[in-house]
């Protein structure tokens, strides 16, 4: 019997109990008195060593079986807290982690003599045999830990099944597009009122699919808790994360793309914001910094603010990379408001590290954070006051399911660009056809060079007139850039999907656009056709 | 082991069933700049997007050969996806040897309702068994030595 299909169910299941586990060990880390934090502890491990059983992947049951033990004896008041015990149950998760992805047997576990030690570690202390097995393969749980199972009102399922169905969702909704012409013979009163029902149908389905694709802000910035409570731990500084308008629920494409820029937000506001707890005291502030991500809507778009009670930004650092960088006078730098002068930092030429850590030097900086979010659509703008704390404010529309978009040909090619990046289009008229020669004082970008395309001699070129670059403080203006095409097809809300792996792995193209015509058009960033002053050349991203 | 067999020049392939969603034909393929030469472009599927690659030039010629309306096999595994453009489509087939193994009682093997895969004609030479993460590796190499191939 092939088992692949329920051990996919096992990692995916395990996947969130450990997820949910390590939210509840942080809370318990902080509030270890209460006791239900404990019991829910144990009854994550307990399904755990229950699902594993049934797989016969017998040294994660076995080893859940000893984190339980410890559990119980918490619960009990037999075992007190420590820093010790509580780092020793987050490395058992993390190690529960990598064992229910590679679920090899015990004989050719990756990591034998970790697993070997800690599970040495949690059964050390332990008082009573483990639990033998039932003939159905379950131990039998004490009688007093034995709680309520969870209500089942709810599947887990893939994201990817999700955009499967929306994308047939979809395709049925265009198919509306190829119906046969119908004569008045045929199109009596019935049918068309059974036409009109039947695609009213299909748009209520479309839109409850689309609901699925949302996500809690309050799970969202669970992804972040054990990142930052390890950093905090290992930098001896003291942070909680506290989150506001939880609730509120955004595209699960969305936030995957905002995972890496908010985890470096995040993870700057412990670096450079938060105080170690004896300076903290020693101003009058908790020994414990606070971090807050809060989530609003505004109208189409996601508020996210994150936001420390840090020493702010190192305002020294900014004015001196203004003056000496950007050769500001200081009467310039004073006059620049809040935002402006902190937006310095998103400069690719800033950096107000004093060492290069796995805190700040993470390989990406600011301003790689802000051309994410810029790709997005979204913006970034900070603002920070010495010893108040720092604020950063992320707007982002809500949905990428679906974008506005200049759809224009390119030679033989049809391609797409956000309407949001283009402040105007018009034309130019050439006396004969021919290649465009761009008109005096025009601030013109060779497209066809950077794409290596031969565009048609003709006569009409359209102009996509892009949006200046934003304002960085100190920078020399620039009239926006112009591109000439060959042809603008069309203006109009595209559906977008993701790339295809290949083009995803090219790093050139950010989704692709469906006409609703059913034809495709890759979506270029002006961003990325600006980036080089050559043509573009695809990045092998494997993996 | 039967395989779903395709030919690419002078070769003919064959790689798994399960790994063959559809077989489709006229279907607009949308090209994309900047990608190499053996990349086609892409085509809408069911809501999903495929890359399309030319096994013929990916494998051994290195340079696409222009088809009208060519015929399209879409595949997916693990969790890629890609649509392969053959020469020339063959179908499900039991290399001969197996076949002859089980000529005269198919039946005995194969559910009633499904069709027992044809043997490979004599003349037509087995097919070599093709991993799609071979194919893959293939082309990602493309992507490397962009700098040729561009």
């Amino acid at each position: 019997m092939d088992l692949t299909k329920y051990f996919n169910i096992f990692t995916e299941e395990s996947k969130t109990y450990l997820q949910e586990l390590e939210q509840l060990l942080i809370q318990a880390e902080k509030r270890p008195d209460e006791q239900h934090l404990w019991e829910e502890v144990h009854g994550r491990l307990h399904s755990l060593k229950g699902m594993a059983r049934t797989l016969d992947l017998n040294h994660i049951s076995t080893f859940c079986h000893s984190m339980e033990t410890w559990c119980l004896e918490l619960q009990q008041g037999r075992r007190t807290v420590t820093p010790l015990l509580m780092e020793t149950l987050f490395n058992g998760v993390d190690l529960l982690k990598e064992l229910v992805i590679h679920h090899t047997p015990d004989q050719s576990l990756p990591e034998q003599q970790r697993y070997n030690r800690l599970l040495a570690r949690f059964q050390a202390a332990q008082p009573a045999p483990p639990a033998q097995p039932t003939r159905t393969g379950f131990a039998t749980p004490a009688p007093e830990t034995m709680g309520m199972p969870q209500k089942l009102d709810y599947v887990r399922v893939r994201y990817s099944l999700i955009e499967e169905l929306l994308g047939l969702a979809q395709e049925i909704l265009l198919k509306d597009r190829d119906l046969p012409p119908l004569t008045d013979d045929h199109m009596t009163a019935a049918l068309q009122s059974w036409l009109d029902d039947y695609g009213s149908s299909l748009k209520d389905l479309m839109h409850r699919l689309t609901q699925l694709r949302l996500m809690s802000i309050h799970h969202f910035a669970g992804l972040f808790s054990r990142n930052l409570r390890d950093l905090a731990r290992k930098y001896g500084k003291q942070v909680e994360l506290n989150v506001q308008g939880g609730v509120l629920e955004a595209d699960i494409s969305l936030l995957e793309r905002l995972r890496e820029p908010v985890n470096h937000i995040i993870s700057n506001c412990l670096a450079h914001g938060i105080e170690p707890p004896d300076q903290r005291l020693k101003i009058g502030k908790p020994a414990t910094g606070q971090i807050l991500l809060s989530a609003q809507r505004k109208r189409d778009h996601l508020r996210i603010r994150i936001t420390d009670d840090g020493r702010g930004i190192d305002r020294e650092a900014v004015a001196t990379f203004l003056k000496e960088q950007r050769g500001l006078a200081p009467a310039e730098i004073d006059q620049l408001a809040n935002s402006a002068f902190y937006g310095t930092i998103l400069d690719p030429g800033f950096s107000s590290a004093v060492r290069v850590s796995r805190l700040a030097g993470r390989g990406i900086g600011m301003h790689v954070v802000h051309e994410a979010l810029t790709f997005l659509g979204g913006s970034l703008t900070i603002e920070s006051q010495p010893n108040a704390g720092t604020q950063y404010t992320l707007l982002l529309p809500l949905s990428l399911s679906s974008i506005d978009a200049i759809v224009f040909q390119l030679g033989d090619f049809v391609l797409a660009v956000p309407s949001n990046r283009i402040r105007a289009i018009d034309h130019q008229e050439l006396e004969h056809p021919g290649p465009f020669v761009p008109a005096a004082g025009l601030n013109y970008h060779d497209l066809g060079k950077t794409f290596k395309i031969t565009q048609r001699r003709r006569k009409t070129y359209h102009l996509l007139h892009l949006h200046a670059p934003p304002d960085n403080p100190g920078s020399k203006s620039e009239n926006g850039i112009c591109v000439a095409v060959d042809k603008v097809i069309a203006i109009r809300t595209l559906m977008v999907l993701p790339p295809g792996d290949l083009m995803a792995g090219a790093g050139i193209y950010s989704g692709i656009g469906v006409l609703p015509d059913g034809r495709l058009a890759p979506i270029v960033e002006p961003e990325v056709w600006l980036q080089d002053s050559g043509p573009l050349r695809p990045t092998s991203q494997k993996g | 082991m039967e395989l779903f067999a395709f030919q690419a020049g002078k070769q003919v392939l064959g790689i798994p069933p399960r790994e063959v969603i559809r077989v489709v034909e006229n279907v607009p393929i949308t090209p994309v700049p900047l990608m190499p030469p053996c990349y086609l472009g892409l085509i809408y599927h069911r809501g999903e997007v495929f890359d399309v690659v030319d096994v013929n030039c990916l494998l051994y010629l290195g340079t696409a050969v222009a088809r009208n309306r060519p015929r399209i096999i879409l595949t997916k595994w693990s969790s890629r996806r890609l649509a392969l453009v053959p020469d020339r489509i063959l179908g499900l087939v039991w290399p001969a040897s197996e076949a002859g193994n089980h000529t005269g009682s198919p039946a005995a093997t194969q559910p009633q309702s499904q069709a027992p895969p044809v043997p490979m004609p004599e003349a037509e030479a087995p097919p070599r068994p093709l991993s799609l993460d071979v194919l893959w590796e293939s082309i990602e190499a493309q992507f490397d030595g962009s700098d040729e191939i561009l």
